[in-house]
């Protein structure tokens, strides 16, 4: 399984299995997403650790996320990024557009 | 004929199973650039570009393709060349779409060229068959729902120093050309 999925409370935690999150997975994942968001108010909490290298199609496919979920009034975070994929979420400045945590335990205070 | 050791290619095949190989062998052909190796910040930018030309080579060039690292006394350059589908935007002006070559503009000219589904990137026009990638300014969305979902080509342009396309039409040869300088 690419993503391993569990309910903390009201809350979704998603665990990306993958070193490489690229256009190969891109299309299943925002699918992912969106068959975890379809209710309203829901709450996401993504842990990225095991991702090593992203590209622009599975950062596209967590802004169509992001933008699902916001549409049902929920809430999206993402935790544990590596610092070579952070410097992706700076360059296209969407560090400021998702609420990005050092710990899922942090994400989870803050969408409760 | 020897191993220029200034210069690596490598074939990227329609589908790529696994990036890290590609970006593994990139990085360590130029550990010996110490501008580029030692500066994590760098270091990241050059595997992003990397990166997004593998994803480039797969969503667009629809045949095989080949990136080139090049080693100069004050620039590293990545090329991605193939000879499939030729570049082609929008303009976000007049709504008109082109492919090269492009007659309708003249060398030195600006265009606002919108790419993928609703983002746009500033090209300047070198000839009608070469465009050089410009840094946009600044963009303020007003919602969430306003930031498009494909940009790798201005992931590209923010990593480095210059980036254009060229379409030699002899060739019939697409090359996008990023430059670092060091």
């Amino acid at each position: 399984m690419n993503y391993k999925k569990q309910v903390l409370d009201n809350v979704i935690l998603i665990t990306v299995n993958l070193s490489e999150a690229s256009l190969n997975q891109s299309e299943e994942f925002k699918n992912f997403i969106y068959d975890n968001s379809s209710a309203p108010e829901s709450k996401l909490v993504i842990d990225m650790s095991n991702i090593k290298y992203m590209d622009s199609s599975f950062i596209g496919a967590l802004v169509a996320g992001l933008k699902h979920i916001l549409a049902k009034s929920g809430e999206m975070a993402l935790v544990n990024i590596q610092d070579d994929v952070l410097a992706l979420f700076e360059l296209t400045r969407l560090d400021k557009v998702f609420k990005i945590f050092d710990t899922v335990e942090e994400a989870l205070a803050n969408l409760k | 004929m020897g191993l220029n050791p200034n210069h690596l290619s490598l074939e990227i095949p329609l589908l790529i199973n696994e990036y890290k190989l590609f970006v593994e062998r990139c990085c360590d052909f130029v550990k010996d650039v110490p501008q580029i190796s030692s500066d994590f910040k760098k270091c990241a930018k050059f595997k992003l570009v990397t990166i997004e030309l593998l994803t480039n080579a797969m969503k667009h060039s629809e045949t095989t393709s080949f990136i080139h690292v090049i080693k100069r006394k004050h620039q590293v350059v990545i090329k991605k060349t193939d000879y499939g589908k030729r570049f082609y935007f929008k303009d976000a002006i007049t709504k008109k779409n082109y492919d090269f070559p492009i007659n309708d503009f003249i060398s030195g000219e600006k265009i606002k060229a919108t790419l993928g589904n609703n983002y746009e990137l500033p090209l300047l026009v070198k000839s009608n068959c070469k465009v050089e990638f410009l840094i946009e300014e600044e963009v303020i969305y007003e919602s969430v729902f306003e930031i498009p979902e494909h940009f790798g080509l201005k992931i590209i342009r923010q990593c480095c120093d210059s980036f254009h396309y060229h379409f030699d039409a002899a060739k019939n040869q697409n090359i996008f050309e990023v430059v670092f300088d060091i």
